[in-house]
């Protein structure tokens, strides 16, 4: 028994997964569950918005504004934005209420408390994997070179997944002491949005080159940005990101998440009488 | 069936044992109150449990005794790891099994068989081992009907016979009891004794914890009696039941209870209890069950006319009713016992808080006040109804004579 172990030492640790693997399998499918229960046309749901946005944002930006020109496959290049967009904001949505949503288990039992976040991050990577399962085979018909860089995709998803986990993590926790932090969320979310490109590309910008501070305060003072560029970049755009983007992405992603971790092993004892 | 209760090792042992909490005086907390307020947190540092040195061995069956808020709860969940010491060092070693709330570790949501599998899961078993004992499981806690269904509609009775059936096929080394067993019916409590008695004879260990002595005088070997966190007897389970009646019957003044807001002047509120029909003293009760709360009161000096208003609030702290009783009179040096009968428990299912407070007849002055000088916890019956209160009517049928009218 791990009485004494998860809140008193320093550094964060991964050593309750080999115990715990299975009860975070068994978190991942109940959420997993408790998503698709009860509607027939299941995982179909969680599609159906983003590709009726896609087709709203294809009439308004490419079809009648026609401010897209230079955006080869316009429809394609906002799927590959929403994918990653979708799961970062739903699985730091859903991971900064899992603690308060679970309180009833945490209060009386023990387990690692990072699990509860941890599920309902892992389950909302079935939406982006669902998205790039559509995207990648449509973009490799349009554009077979692509087929040299997809397989880029998995580690950026994977540090993306990090960034995610490590987010939900420390939100999850300041949402157990602070309950408006869901609700702040709620707020931030929209104009997040529209300050990343997933609509647009940076680069499209004409007044771009005039304010290049301002598009590398976009790129890397948002951290969602950069995954946004490399997954495009790799699925569609048959280019590596360069090395500062690459840099970010897999040093960020996993140091976020060793952050949240910490976080979340600090405060451990504390959920349960908070809750 | 104690063929799959295997016993390797345990052992509990704690040295200078405490725990404190901070309670916090307002409720909520919110970001911008914590911003705006830069006064220091209305907070007040309660040990729940100081100073407790342990030693519980492996095969032995340790029962626990004490007043409401005297500890005992804190002691089960150190044990539980549900949270850590603040001081001293607690080592547990071996497979816990938990047996302190009524559907902990379960999801309302899930079906009873899904629980299972949760809460194997969270006592870190492999899904693989829960397929191989799961009809074992449903059999034992007698739920082959309904173990498809969400277990928010199951009973109390139905989620305790689910929890303990799943506790005991979890192979624990420690069983970590609290009172949960007393909502199950007669016939289950019966099965479940007999389970406990395999699992002793196994070599298991048990830790009990009750508020009534007579239980852990039958089923202990050794016992502990905790009372404001601290330890005051320990030895084998007969002697400090006695103990412990000795202490429950005399001595008001060094048994005082110190809780939030109350006085140190003339006048204080000793106990509250929660009496049952049959006159044992409880926590846990079944809605529409016969109840009584037993108000103790202490005046140093005499007092002529007292009002003594009982409150009871929900868990979330509203007010759910109170009941006032004038001219009150209050002898001095002397302990006197009001009693508010409840024929009928008029709350539905959920956690409850008694305040007790005593003023001068005008109301003007405050004598003295126990907030949350009680929790209740009360159970749903099968009977039906909804809404907030139990109705508690009686039903008369029509007569065919026709005279019921006018």
């Amino acid at each position: 028994m791990a009485v004494d172990t998860a809140s008193e030492g320093g550094f964060p640790t991964l050593s309750w997964l080999p115990r715990y693997g299975e009860l975070l399998r068994t978190l991942v499918r109940r959420e997993l569950r408790m998503r698709f229960k009860g509607s027939a046309l299941g995982l179909f749901w969680s599609l159906i918005y983003p590709l009726a946005m896609i087709g709203v944002y294809t009439l308004v930006f490419s079809v009648l504004w026609r401010v897209t020109g230079n955006i080869p496959h316009y429809p394609l290049f906002v799927l590959s934005g929403l994918a990653v967009w979708g799961f970062f904001q739903a699985g730091i949505q859903l991971g900064t209420t899992s603690l308060v949503s679970n309180g009833e288990l945490i209060k009386k039992v023990w387990f690692p408390r990072e699990l509860v976040p941890a599920s309902a991050v892992l389950a909302q990577t079935v939406t982006i994997g669902v998205m790039l399962a559509i995207l990648i085979p449509i973009a490799l018909i349009v554009e077979p070179s692509n087929a040299r860089t997809v397989p880029l995709v998995i580690p950026i998803v994977a540090a993306l997944i990090c960034l995610v986990l490590g987010l939900a993590w420390i939100l999850s926790v300041a949402n157990v002491f602070f309950r408006d932090v869901e609700h702040l969320l709620a707020v931030v979310f929209l104009p997040w949005f529209f300050l990343t490109p997933v609509l647009y590309g940076l680069e499209q910008f004409s007044a771009a080159s005039g304010h290049r501070w301002l598009i590398l305060l976009m790129r890397y003072g948002n951290p969602v940005t950069p995954y946004v560029e490399s997954v495009r970049a790799v699925v569609l755009q048959h280019t590596v990101p360069g090395a500062p983007l690459l840099v970010y992405v897999f040093v960020v992603g996993p140091v976020v998440a060793l952050l949240g971790l910490w976080v979340m092993q600090r405060y451990e004892d504390r959920l349960a009488i908070e809750l | 069936m104690s063929a799959d209760i295997a016993v390797e090792s345990s052992e509990i042992r704690a040295r200078g044992l405490g725990r404190v909490f901070k309670i916090r005086l307002s409720q909520t907390r919110s970001l911008k109150e914590t911003i705006l307020r830069r006064e220091l947190p209305r907070t007040r540092e309660l040990w729940a449990l100081r100073d407790v040195d342990l030693d519980i061995h492996r095969g032995e069956t340790f029962g626990i005794v004490g007043r409401n808020g005297s500890g005992k709860s804190t002691l089960l969940k150190l044990i539980a790891g549900i949270f850590s010491p603040s001081t001293g060092t607690l080592e547990v070693e071996g497979r816990v099994g938990s047996l302190i709330e009524i559907g902990a570790g379960f999801h309302p949501e899930f079906t009873g068989v899904e629980n299972v599998y949760l809460n194997a899961a969270i006592y870190g078993l492999k899904r693989t081992y829960v397929d191989e004992h799961l009809d074992d499981i449903i059999d034992f806690a007698e739920l082959e009907q309904f173990k498809d269904v969400p277990v928010r509609t199951y009973s109390s009775g139905m989620y305790m016979r689910l929890g303990f059936s799943v506790a005991m096929h979890i192979q624990p080394d420690i069983l970590l009891l609290d009172e949960v067993l007393a909502v199950g019916d007669e016939a289950f409590q019966q099965k479940c004794f007999g389970r406990l008695g395999d699992f002793k004879r196994a070599g298991g260990t048990i830790v009990f914890v009750s508020h009534d002595p007579s239980a852990v005088e039958r089923l202990c070997d050794r016992a502990l009696m905790l009372d404001g966190g601290n330890v005051l007897e320990e030895g084998p389970a007969s002697e400090v039941v006695s103990a412990y009646h000795r202490r429950l019957v005399s001595s008001p003044a060094e048994a005082a209870v110190h809780r939030d807001g109350e006085r140190a002047g003339r006048c204080r509120v000793h106990e509250v209890r929660a009496v049952a029909g049959d006159g044992a003293a409880r926590d846990r009760f079944v809605e529409g069950e016969p109840m009584a709360l037993e108000v103790w009161l202490y005046a140093e000096e005499e007092i002529e006319d007292a009002s003594v208003t009982v409150g009871i609030r929900d868990a979330d702290g509203r007010p759910v009713g109170s009941q006032t009783l004038d001219d009150v009179r209050l002898a001095a040096g002397r302990l006197e016992r009001l009693r508010l009968n409840f024929p009928g428990l008029p709350m539905r299912e959920g956690r409850f808080f008694v305040d007790v407070g005593v003023t001068t007849a005008d109301r003007d002055a405050e004598l003295a006040l126990a907030e949350r000088a009680l929790e209740l916890s009360v159970f749903g019956s099968d009977a039906g109804g909804s809404g907030p209160i139990r109705l508690g009517g009686t039903w008369e049928l029509p007569h065919v004579d026709g005279t019921g009218d006018g």
